[in-house]
């Protein structure tokens, strides 16, 4: 429907901040090292590295060992409760890492009402839930849905016949579950935990909250502490690299998905005895519980005390503000992978087909690198952006537009050419042909689209914190500051809302996931 | 080995599948099992498999009882082999690998010579290391039959192994597949809805209708002496011509056929190949449709009392659409359906 130049020109434009990031930060490896960076080498750098090494393989490690086994157990097992954990197990993506965070900082700190109290009555004692230790179990504990979810899904529709097949070969169904049905769900499962992995990477909520060095921590210090651009540039460079090889990971695990056949006949569950389904549920329950009912019963308790001391007209406008925000990016975001699915389903130039996917890896680079990656070469070309959200909305656009391009994507591959075609043969005029085939077709991706970045971009910390004009304060960011100094209570107020929120597009975020598989 | 099946029934949910199968299988010989879909066909095989327990009757492979009210051997123990419908290989195993699969129990070696003797007895060689997306639909059958062959199982059952195939590669698997069944000598049971498949594959032929087998035969027999209607039309082309049983004779507007139990009114199973066309017969009919067919001509003609019936003509009888001609019937044979 675009013109081939113009069809071009959307893909170059949406590929952009993508590439002046990666331009950007070689350059600046190619900057010499100032005094600042020596001293990061020197002291902080190596900690910070390994830190992050050991956060990321640790929560990939976790999420990928307890989503399966949920995921194994809601798709092959049927026991009282399944419907219910099938769902349910989804609601820890409504909860941000960081107000996770504050909840597991607030009430199992030492001082806390709850610890105290163990320790005195019982002896209980635990290691500080502000350590390495204690970040890992909370993004664990945020980041296990994906893995669930894509396994369950990819468990789900591996079909019966194979499981049949095996049987019919000798296996028992144990056997068939773990020679057939689990490599057939591998990649799958790979693919979801190098997502989780780069969700990892890029974390900076729960790092900062629970006083954990690694390497977008050391950022935001270079940056903020030291202001050393050229020193949060360098270090942006280290996670740009890790961030690749985790992407050409997810990329490999979703090229060997698409030769995966699924469908047929639905599986079979197996009836757990009452002893096993016992187990089932109390496994199943304790993690629902500890990453879902608990912070949020925690929230309400600690919300319900500081209620009318906290929602004065100032709560009003960091829900406003988050509101405008996350509404303009998302309408940003979906008018623009609008655009963009529509130009690469036209015949476009060779030099935009060959860009196209660096449009959509941007979700792979953690916001505070995209932060400092656009931030410095754009001030320097166009000084009159600071202190405007220019930079911030080009920044949540490169990030989450993945988040909106996916389903616009699975919209419009069910709008095959071919229907454009016979509604021309009929007689039909452009705008006739977008009012009576495609918006029609397309409305249900463009409401999924707008809900899932939505909620993403009200949940986003790094990028606004970094890019906001000073003293620009949003739901987010009030949580990340109130848990900063400690003020876990009145930090849950403005965390309820994001949780509400969050809520919202968990069932298009569902439909998406089993799309991807 | 032989196989057996006595009077089993199947219930799923409140539905009941399968009402009362009785089968014979004799060791070595090809079953074929066709009817109409949902007929039980498919459930049968899986009864037979261990892939469903049946709700009543006796299943024996050879002479060991596998499916009983009480007792139902897993299908992992057997040995039987089932190429299940659409193959169900392992996408994410070689070819190798899917043959392989059910050998573990051989030693090393033996279980090398075996894929090797698979391979080559299929004329799978120089794809063992290509994945089953890689193979074209003729390759992935035989792959899947080299699978479920491999551990020597006493009894093969088939599901609908060449509905992916069209037509041509069809009817050379089904001349193949015959062929390597009986030099293997395995018992085998397959169950397809095309006739032709079934024709060119069976020892005996079964036809199976609301979850009961209405005919277990030869399929000369089950083509000639059909014994249900429901029989008669399912398996080749044919009509029912109105008839009156009187003085030893079988009258009908074609003429009339000798039969010393002719008495009352009853139906005839009128194949095409038991119409013949001949100038001096008195009954003339009137073409109302043609299709040339190569070999051969199939002519639909109308019977002065309105009705429709089929005749087959050599190639060479070309006739036009409009065109009145003689018909006799060729009266070598008779199925009758009498009238209650």
């Amino acid at each position: 429907m675009l013109a081939r130049w113009r069809a071009s020109l959307v893909i170059l434009l949406a590929a952009a901040p993508a590439l002046v990031v990666l331009v950007g930060l070689l350059g600046a490896w190619l900057t010499p090292a100032g005094d600042a960076l020596q001293h990061q080498w020197r002291y902080l750098l190596p900690d910070a590295s390994r830190n992050t090494l050991i956060l990321v393989i640790t929560v990939a490690a976790g999420a990928a060992l307890l989503g399966t086994a949920l995921a194994a157990l809601v798709a092959l097992c049927d026991f009282p409760g399944r419907n219910f954990f099938s769902w349910s197990l989804l609601l820890p993506l409504s909860i941000p890492g960081y107000v996770l965070a504050a909840v597991f900082a607030g009430s199992l700190d030492y001082s806390s009402p709850l610890y105290s109290w163990l320790r005195e009555q019982l002896g209980w004692q635990w290691p500080s839930i502000r350590s390495v230790g204690g970040a890992a179990l909370v993004l664990i504990l945020t980041l296990f849905p994906y893995v669930y979810l894509i396994a369950r899904v990819a468990l789900e529709s591996a079909a019966q016949r194979y499981l049949e097949a095996a049987s019919l070969l000798g296996r028992t169904r144990l056997q068939a579950t773990r020679e057939v049905l689990l490599p057939l769900a591998l990649p799958a499962i790979l693919a979801a935990t190098a997502l989780v992995a780069m969700e990892t990477l890029a974390d900076f909520g729960v790092v900062a909250a629970l006083n954990v060095d690694t390497l977008t921590t050391a950022l935001y210090r270079a940056w903020y502490g030291m202001f050393s651009l050229v020193t949060a540039q360098q270090i942006a460079g280290f996670l740009v690299i890790m961030a690749l090889l985790l992407l050409l990971l997810e990329h490999r695990a979703r090229a060997s998905l698409r030769m995966r056949e699924t469908g047929g006949v639905a599986l079979q569950r197996r009836r757990l005895n009452p002893l096993q389904a016992a187990l089932a549920m109390l496994f199943a329950g304790t993690i629902l519980g500890i990453s879902f009912l608990w912070p949020v019963g925690h929230l309400l308790a600690w919300a319900s005390s500081h209620f009318t001391a906290d929602l004065d007209a100032r709560y009003w406008g960091y829900l406003a503000r988050s509101v405008v925000l996350a509404g303009l990016g998302a309408f940003l975001i979906v008018s623009i992978s609008t655009l963009f699915v529509y130009a690469r389903r036209d015949n476009v130039s060779w030099i935009a087909r060959g860009i196209a996917p660096l449009a959509t890896a941007g979700y792979a680079i953690p916001g505070t690198v995209l932060a400092v990656g656009l931030y410095a070469p754009l001030t320097q070309a166009l000084p009159w952006l600071q202190g405007t959200l220019f930079i911030l909305f080009i920044a949540y656009i490169t990030r989450f537009f993945a988040v909106g391009h996916a389903p616009m994507a699975t919209g419009l591959a069910r709008l095959p050419i071919a229907l454009d075609e016979a509604a021309l043969l009929l007689g039909s005029r452009s705008f006739e042909r977008w009012q009576k085939i495609h918006w029609p077709m397309l409305k249900g991706s463009v409401a999924a689209a707008f809900a899932l970045t939505f909620v993403d971009l009200m949940k986003e910390l790094p990028i606004t914190l970094l890019t906001r004009p000073f003293g620009f304060e949003t739901l987010a960011i009030r949580v990340f500051e109130l848990t900063s100094e400690g003020e876990w209570e009145r930090a849950a107020v403005p965390a309820i809302a994001l949780v509400l929120a969050g809520l919202w597009p968990l069932k298009w975020l569902a439909g998406r996931m089993s799309h991807a598989t | 080995m032989r196989l057996e099946l006595r009077d089993i029934h199947f219930r799923r949910d409140a539905t009941e599948i399968l009402r009362g199968v009785d089968l014979q299988l004799k060791a070595g010989d090809i079953g074929v099992l066709v009817g109409p879909s949902g007929c039980g066909k498919t459930t049968t095989l899986r009864c037979i498999a261990g892939l469903e327990s049946i709700t009543s009757g006796e299943i024996r492979i050879g002479d060991r009882v596998v499916s009983s009210v009480d007792r139902c051997l897993g299908a992992e123990v057997r040995r039987v082999g089932y190429v299940l419908q659409d193959n169900a290989l392992f996408p994410h195993l070689t070819v190798a690998d899917n043959i392989r699969f059910g050998l573990r129990k051989l030693s090393r070696d033996e279980r090398e010579t075996r894929v090797a003797d698979m391979l080559a007895l299929l004329g799978l060689r120089g794809l063992e290391r290509r994945l089953p997306q890689d193979l074209s639909g003729g390759q992935q059958q035989r792959v899947a039959i080299a699978r479920s062959l491999a551990p020597q199982p006493d009894l093969l059952l088939m599901d609908e192994p060449f509905s992916n195939l069209d037509a041509r590669l069809r009817t050379e698997l089904v001349g193949e597949l015959r062929g390597l069944l009986k030099k293997l000598g395995i018992t085998t049971l397959i169950v397809t809805h095309d006739q032709h498949d079934a024709f060119g594959l069976a020892d005996q032929l079964g036809y199976m209708n609301d979850g009961r087998l209405e005919q277990w035969d030869t399929p000369y027999d089950v083509y000639h002496r059909p014994r249900t209607r429901a029989v008669a039309n399912f398996i080749g082309d044919g009509v029912m011509l109105p008839a009156i049983g009187k003085d030893g004779h079988w009258h009908t507007e074609l003429g009339n056929i000798e039969d010393p139990a002719a008495d009352g009114s009853a139906e005839l199973l009128l194949r095409p190949d038991d119409l013949l066309h001949d100038d001096d017969s008195p009954t003339q009919a009137r073409i109302v449709g043609r299709v040339f067919r190569g070999a051969d001509f199939l002519y639909t003609v109308q019977l002065p009392s309105g009705l429709r019936v089929l005749a087959l003509a050599p190639s060479h009888h070309d006739h036009h659409v409009g065109e009145t001609l003689g018909f006799r019937l060729a009266n070598d044979h008779l199925v009758v359906f009498r009238r209650d």
